[in-house]
């Protein structure tokens, strides 16, 4: 995977996801039951507000001072025997795991959920290298045995699959006997993961955060995969994305506060674990080798351009649950590994406005996003001006759209060409519908401009 | 003394919905306020500005700007959230111009969302209207969120005698507009204003009230093409006896 | 040295505007202290009340003790949660009280993390086993969180492997919530922190099959706290 998660077009997604009822009644039960879960728990912690404006003060902090945290960071995990690398491009990434997984001669892999894993590309990688992925994650593992099937969310991938269709697949590829039942289906997987934990050469993870101060890899998860992948094979790989650094323990108290609670309305997630260096010499359990891979991919690019506060972001996958576009298309209408407001606040700088322009327009606007955001990143004022340098610097919106533009700025920029404007407004009706009209009627009736125009009634009035 | 206000009327106002400005300049009329309307006024940009074409937009920005400044008014008052947001923004638009943006700073400091303007301006939350009925009130996106005018509506139709405000489900959600989202992406904001209507028609309503006219041409829209009994209505209509629609 | 450490780096701080890597980051100043007020003043009682209904809410049993009690306490979970083989981390609490020595009377089975056997002999025990024992350093109240540190006698295996998870807690360590916790982690850094630190609440969970939560996936079934006074 990368990136990119589908090759149709923006219309096409659209008609695709909009067509998928299931998928649409699924999304829009969990962003009202998730929604409320998490007003519930803020309302609970109390200080929202604050809550947020530390968080947002935190991370802020961290990217002014990336170049300082991330070398802090080395230096400790070094220090304390990780071994760690660097990776400018997707590529790099992968050739690094490449290098660590084949020097040890590793045949299988056990993964933890990791978007950075998506986004360079991992899998695919290593499958070719006649190396055995296998993610752990209940919701990948489902997405994985569906013939690799994408996200729909970043936080609960499997969201857009229901349990006849999971039961379906996992009797088709693995066996399964049982029910549709997600405790039974859950208890199968348990079994049939299992063994795979223990005889795995290599635990893959990401890493929710980085202490700068320790060196510390860190992990937020609810199945104890996360765990297990870190316990029992020998060598571990942790993908890190450059930005996702704290200074010290202190600030990941505020961090995870929020991100839990944001997230899934919890306090905490069943495991918080922290990873600093391999095992010691001594432990009979842990990875004897500790690889951190560094992640730039776009980042560092996004760092220098004015879009610098996205980075901010914790992963929590609140604001694609308030999307009021993303309740009725998914992930898998934006056609990105990251959707929702996130999505099109960070997808354009971080990996080309050539390739993404379209995943803007998938916005109306509402700024519903925004509020919900723990660590506030102005993700309605990012959408807002991807679209200017879309239209007017990088200039991708196509030859028609700009004409249009250009005669309506025109007429409405002129007194005289707006009032001749208003005079005509009420032959819409005599139009054939077609474009913008055509659009607009085939989801609503049009409405019937008045012959009478307001300018006409005040002129009268004000006599 | 009275008070001076210039009327902005708005694009939509102007053409499509004329009945909102006619009802807004009577409703400050009636409340003790002189109103001007210069016709040299075109529309605030938005849907330029949203699509990402800023530069394309300043030329009716100017002439806006002229147009709501030329009598000298106190106060320039506008019966949408969305129009009065984006001329708010004029200043950060024109940073830097060393004409435009001292004219957009005084035209953003004397700028009004009529609703906002009767409460916190005129400080009147009973306009002694009477209008009978069960209805609910759509808080724009764009008038709660971004401009932050909340309260001030509530009052006003909480005021309204004979007139029962119900809440109903997914009320604070986009209706899907979006301005040029409506026709750039028609099906999904299709999705967005059926299932809105759906919330609306299951609570029940006489009157859906709301204070955009660019969400109420939307959500009117839709009702009507479902074939339901609902009343759409802006504020001032409201406010005015809830007449013509 | 690290390979490609100066030049990735040097790339951000180039991004950033400068030459080269600052040798102090600019002050962090938090624009309040909420996180500090959380049951400010709360004494070891209300602490261990409130404690104990957050962790029932993640369906974590509860059994309370006095010190000369605490094997009692452990047999007792232990049968509860269908005896069967067990493993106990080899801990300096459990030793003070003799724990494995007088569970092993009525224990089917019950061996400790050993240090002395292989990695191999201590993970298929541990895989096999249906209850893992574990000593928390800290509980933390506000979210029903138990701490764990693991390493030499403390396997990381001890708390996840096997299907049922019994968590030792002194009454006295309960703070109020993660503040407190992280604070105590700094505290630790001087005097080496371990390698492997893991806050737990409650047992392993999942919803990714339409939102419905299942009670353990991966890690422990179910979970037990016995906290002593």
């Amino acid at each position: 995977m990368s990136i990119k998660t589908s090759n149709l077009t923006l219309n096409e997604r659209l008609e695709k996801e909009l067509g998928d009822s299931f998928m649409r009644s699924s999304i829009a039960n969990a962003q009202d039951l998730l929604n409320q879960r998490r007003s519930d728990a803020f309302e609970e912690l109390g200080n929202y507000e604050q809550w947020r404006d530390n968080a947002a003060a935190i991370r802020a902090h961290v990217l002014e001072n990336l170049d300082y945290y991330l070398n802090q960071f080395v230096e400790k995990a070094t220090e304390k025997g990780a071994k760690v690398y660097f990776a400018k491009t997707a590529q790099d990434a992968t050739d690094h795991a490449l290098q660590i997984l084949q020097k040890i001669q590793a045949k299988k892999a056990v993964k933890s959920k990791s978007m950075v894993t998506e986004e360079v590309g991992l899998n695919e990688v290593l499958e070719e290298a006649d190396i055995e992925v296998i993610e752990t994650d209940l919701g990948e593992y489902i997405l994985q045995t569906d013939d690799c099937d994408k996200p729909s969310h970043i936080v609960v991938p499997a969201l857009h699959k229901n349990r006849d269709r999971i039961r379906e697949v996992f009797a088709e590829k693995k066996g399964y006997l049982g029910d549709n039942v997600p405790e039974n289906i859950t208890r199968f997987v348990r079994k049939k993961i299992r063994k795979e934990f223990l005889t795995a050469d290599v635990g893959i993870t990401g890493c929710n955060f980085g202490v700068a101060e320790t060196g510390t890899v860190t992990l937020v998860t609810n199945e104890g995969n996360g765990r297990f992948v870190t316990t029992t094979p020998k060598t571990q790989v942790v993908f890190m994305g450059m930005e996702r650094i704290v200074p010290t323990f202190a600030e990941l108290d505020i961090i995870f506060s929020m991100l839990a609670r944001s997230a899934v309305g919890a306090k905490l997630t069943s495991y918080l674990s922290f990873m600093t260096g391999p095992k010691a010499e001594q432990d009979k359990d842990g990875p004897e080798d500790l690889h951190i891979i560094i992640v730039d991919n776009g980042r560092s690019q996004v760092l220098k351009s004015g879009f610098q506060d996205v980075l901010r972001c914790i992963r929590c996958g609140t604001c694609m649950l308030e999307c009021p576009a993303y309740r009725h298309i998914s992930g898998h209408g934006y056609g990105t590994l990251y959707p929702g407001p996130l999505g099109l606040a960070l997808v354009p700088i971080l990996a080309g406005y050539e390739e993404y322009k379209d995943i803007t327009k998938i916005c109306s606007l509402c700024g519903a996003c925004n509020d919900v955001c723990p660590v506030k990143i102005p993700l309605y004022e990012s959408i807002m001006e991807h679209r200017r340098v879309i239209a007017e610097e990088k200039k991708l919106t196509g030859a028609i759209e700009p004409m249009v533009m250009e005669i309506y700025s025109h007429v409405i920029g002129s007194p005289t060409l707006y009032k001749a404007g208003t005079k005509l407004a009420h032959l819409i009706k005599f139009l054939p519908k077609v474009g913008p009209l055509g659009e607009w009627h085939r989801e609503r009736e049009l409405p019937v401009p008045s012959k009478k125009r307001f300018r006409d009634w005040y002129k009268k009035h004000a006599q | 003394m009275t008070i001076r206000v210039s009327f902005f009327a708005t694009c939509l106002g102007d053409t499509v919905f004329p009945d909102i400005g006619i009802q807004s300049v009577l409703l400050l009329e009636k409340l003790g306020c002189t109103v001007s309307f210069n016709p040299k006024q075109t529309c605030c940009a938005q849907p330029l500005v949203n699509s990402g074409f800023h530069e394309k937009a300043k030329k009716s920005m100017r002439t806006l700007m002229d147009a709501l400044l030329e009598d000298d008014s106190e106060y320039v008052v506008g019966p949408s959230g969305s129009c009065v947001l984006q001329v708010k923004e004029y200043p950060e638009l024109f940073k830097g111009d060393p004409l435009w943006e001292e004219k957009a700073v005084t035209l953003a400091g004397k700028i009004w969302e009529i609703t906002d303007f009767l409460v916190n301006i005129l400080g009147i939350t009973d306009v002694g209207a009477r209008l009978k009925g069960r209805a609910a009130y759509h808080p724009s996106c764009h008038m709660t969120r971004l401009l932050g005018v909340k309260e001030p509506p509530l009052t006003l139709l909480a005021n309204i005698q004979d007139l029962e405000l119900v809440p109903f489900k997914g009320q604070e959600k986009c209706c899907g507009f979006g301005g040029a989202f409506a026709v750039k992406l028609g099906p999904l904001s299709g999705a967005m204003v059926a299932e809105k209507v759906d919330n609306i028609v299951a609570a029940d309503l006489d009157y859906l009230i709301g204070a955009d006219a660019g969400c109420l041409m939307n959500i009117a829209g839709r009702i009507q093409r479902e074939g339901h009994d609902i009343k759409v209505l802006h504020i001032v209509q409201a406010l005015m006896g809830g007449g013509v629609s | 040295m690290t390979e490609g450490k100066e030049q990735f780096i040097g790339h951000i701080s180039s991004c950033l505007g400068r030459t080269s890597v600052p040798t102090a980051p600019t002050p962090l100043h938090l624009p309040n202290t909420v996180h500090h007020d959380f049951l400010k003043g709360a004494d070891a009682d209300e602490l261990e009340r409130i404690f104990i209904a957050n962790a029932e809410v993640s369906s974590t049993t509860i059994y309370k003790c006095e010190a000369e009690n605490l094997n009692k306490s452990i047999a007792q979970a232990i049968s509860d949660f269908g005896g069967g083989q067990t493993l106990i981390a080899d801990h300096s609490y459990f030793r003070e009280h003799n724990t494995r020595e007088v569970l092993s009377s009525d224990c089917k089975e019950i061996r400790k993390w050993d240090l002395n056997e292989s990695r191999e002999k201590n993970i298929a025990y541990a895989e096999q086993a249906s209850i893992g024992i574990a000593m928390a350093e800290l509980a933390l109240a506000e979210p029903g969180t138990v701490l764990l540190f693991s390493h030499g006698g403390s396997g990381r295996s001890v708390s996840l492997l096997p299907a049922y998870t019994i968590t030792v807690i002194r009454k006295q360590d309960i703070r109020p919530r993660l503040t407190q916790a992280m604070a105590f982690l700094s505290e630790q850094i001087a005097t080496g922190l371990p390698n492997s630190v893991n806050f737990i609440s409650g047992a392993s969970s999942t919803a990714d099959i339409e939102l419905v939560r299942v009670q353990g996936v991966h890690g422990p079934l179910a979970t037990a706290y016995v906290i002593v006074s």
